[in-house]
């Protein structure tokens, strides 16, 4: 993917940039607003990664700007305000996520790749498949090799947005952010609790487990279908 | 929480001060027109009453000393005075047939029918068995008392004036002062320094003071304004350079071998995770933003909230029971589920394995009461009331994990809602008591 990275503090894109190459991306970066607005409408990119608080131009009126150009790219704000309110409003302006400094890498990565492949996927399946294991959204039936499977509702969920991120890596302020419908920073990690629960139910009495876990990044269902 | 609002805000005139001090002053002017009025009236009227007797029994002596008046003829001298004998049987004269009244103990006074003047006579009889009425005029005497009256009536209607002024002063002075105090209040309860107090008016006190307020408000605002700014400017300023430094860290993980890397990573989010805590608390406590309030069900919030740690709970084997009500409330949800979200991890951390976590939710009046109990063995009374101060940890939790701040989150949580807070001990742990 081509990612622009409209970031002022240099140490943060160049480490943004390497991560991203790493991991096999194209990755440009603007230092300033003005800058990286220019760049961003005379190129195509694939997701672009933007600071809120900018020298020239601040992040959340390079945002307005291009959405009032009609340009789709998914925008992925990266700021310093980690309130609820600064999160309503930066996705308001019409960006696609939001992550607060400090992030962790994997973090950023997941979501970019997430980010970059929505374009791309504008209608689900009404059933989602990972190797034998079968979840159909209209019954919400979940069955295994032909095993029907009962799933509390959240569990479903779970295994839902999981398997609709099929192949990417998902990470727990992801998982909490979409499957418990409240911004919240739980104390303990419940969220592996709450995983494991899961898997005790899909995966007993078969050899492959369905939900791998990601060390020090979170979870992915790997699937080659 | 409305009620409260409301009745704090209340400020009936009565119990203004300026209300008081009318009906002091009023008391004070009325009491001492009274005693003035009271002893002007008995003084003069003792003084005319001896001066009339005094002059009557002049007369009679002096009748007494003459024997040779006739006292057959009706006798009426140019001073105004009046004699006049009874008839021989003892009939009073056809002139008392009119209303007659007492002035004193043997003198009376009544009105003469043909002159219409007004008399205070005396009834004497002389040696000679001859009765006769003595009396003087004192139409004059009368018309003064009776402009004394018309005096002492228009002072009473002054007085009354004085209260009306004064209380209208007062309803004015009180009606500005809650005003100011009303709006004051609101600003302190909202947060909101945007508003301003009303000025009504420009030459008078309280138009000034609310300039003045006003003035101090701008003031007020603008420090806090430059408040946020700091503390917007240390997360970005401060945060950056710890989101580089976890950045190196994280980069050079992939030759890690020994795990200390993961170590130091861990080290690094547990201290931006107090910061941001510490951050998150402030500005909740600072902004008091109610923009998110909204009408919420609180049943379906604690439901979320135990369905979130319940496998946490299953790990342990603890229980939780719950007994919920259906009620709603006004609130931020996420800030309510994060408060209960810590109540609640709390309780599961501390409650040992195979024990129970309660959940139950009362009424009382207008508030909805939760109280959250578990096994835990609860904690020192001393430490009761200081688990919500930042950073503090009761002894036997030093060696688990934690920022120390989950309970002080709560507590700001609940200052934002004006709800209430309680700690207590029972016989196996600890009862967490909120009212909403």
């Amino acid at each position: 993917m081509r990612i622009l990275i409209i970031e002022d503090d240099h140490d943060v894109s160049a480490f943004i940039a390497k991560g991203l190459k790493e991991a096999r991306h194209l990755a440009e970066i603007a230092s300033d607003g003005k800058e990286g607005l220019l760049q961003a409408t005379t190129a195509q990119y694939d997701v672009l990664i933007v600071d809120r608080m900018l020298p020239g131009l601040d992040g959340l009126s390079i945002i307005k700007t291009l959405r009032a150009l009609d340009n789709p790219v998914p925008i992925l704000i990266l700021s310093a305000l980690g309130d609820v309110d600064d999160r309503v409003n930066g996705l308001r302006s019409g960006g696609d996520d939001y992550l607060v400094k400090p992030f962790a890498f994997s973090e950023l990565l997941a979501r970019i790749e997430i980010l970059g492949r929505r374009q791309y996927q504008q209608s689900q399946p009404a059933t989602l498949r990972a190797g034998d294991l079968e979840v159909d959204l209209m019954t919400r039936k979940v069955t295994r090799g032909g095993v029907l499977i009962e799933l509390q509702t959240r569990e479903f969920s779970l295994l839902e947005y999981l398997l609709k991120h099929k192949n990417q890596v998902v990470t727990r302020t992801m998982l909490l952010e979409n499957v418990w419908d409240y911004h919240f920073d739980p104390q303990t990690n419940v969220i592996d609790v709450h995983i494991s629960r899961l898997r005790s139910k899909i995966d007993k009495g078969f050899d492959v487990p369905i939900i791998q876990t990601v060390r020090g990044s979170g979870y992915i269902v790997e699937a080659n279908d | 929480m409305i009620k409260q609002k409301s009745a704090a805000n209340e400020r009936s005139y009565a119990k203004s001060s300026s209300f008081k001090m009318a009906i002091l002053f009023t008391v004070l002017c009325g009491l001492s027109l009274f005693i003035l009025g009271y002893f002007g009236y008995f003084f003069a009227r003792g003084h005319f009453i001896h001066g009339t007797e005094e002059v009557l029994d002049t007369e009679i002596r002096y009748l007494s000393a003459n024997q040779s008046l006739d006292t057959d003829a009706v006798v009426q001298n140019a001073k105004g005075r009046l004699f006049i004998p009874f008839s021989a049987s003892g009939e009073p004269p056809a002139l008392l047939s009119g209303k007659v009244e007492r002035l004193k103990e043997g003198i009376i006074v009544f009105e003469h029918p043909a002159s219409h003047k007004t008399y205070a006579a005396k009834i004497h009889t002389f040696n000679n068995n001859q009765k006769m009425l003595v009396g003087m005029d004192i139409s004059e005497t009368q018309r003064e008392f009776r402009f004394m009256q018309w005096l002492s009536i228009i002072s009473i209607a002054l007085i009354i004036l004085v209260v009306l002024v004064s209380y209208m002063i007062s309803v004015f002075v009180a009606r500005g002062t809650n005003r100011i105090a009303t709006t004051a209040q609101n600003i302190m309860d909202t947060g909101d320094l945007s508003k301003r107090l009303e000025v009504s008016s420009h030459w008078d006190d309280l138009g000034k003071m609310s300039n003045t307020l006003n003035l101090m408000l701008d003031r007020i605002e603008a420090l806090m304004v430059g408040l946020r700014q700091m503390s917007d400017n240390i997360a970005h300023d401060l945060r950056t350079p710890l989101t580089r430094l976890r950045n190196h860290i994280e980069a050079s993980k992939k030759n890690d071998d020994d795990g200390e890397n993961e170590a130091l990573l861990n080290e690094a989010d547990k201290l931006l995770n107090t910061f941001n805590a510490l951050l998150r608390i402030s500005r909740i406590e600072t902004e008091k933003k109610r923009a998110h309030f909204q009408p919420l069900a609180l049943k379906k919030l604690i439901e979320d909230v135990v369905e979130f740690y319940e496998p946490l709970a299953e790990v342990k084997n603890i229980t939780i029971h719950q007994q919920l009500l259906d009620r709603s409330v006004v609130g931020d949800k996420d800030l309510l589920f994060q408060a209960y979200a810590n109540i609640v991890d709390n309780a599961i951390k501390y409650t040992p394995e195979h024990g129970a976590v309660s959940i139950d939710m009362q009424t009382e009046g207008q508030y909805c009461v939760i109280a959250i109990e578990d096994t835990g063995g609860g904690i020192a009374e001393d430490e009761l009331d200081k688990v919500f101060q930042r950073f503090y940890r009761c002894d036997m939790s030093r060696s688990s994990s934690g920022t120390g701040l989950g309970l002080s989150l709560v507590k700001a949580v609940f200052d934002l809602h004006n709800g209430q807070l309680a700690l207590e001990n029972t016989v196996k742990g600890l009862r967490f008591i909120t009212k909403l």
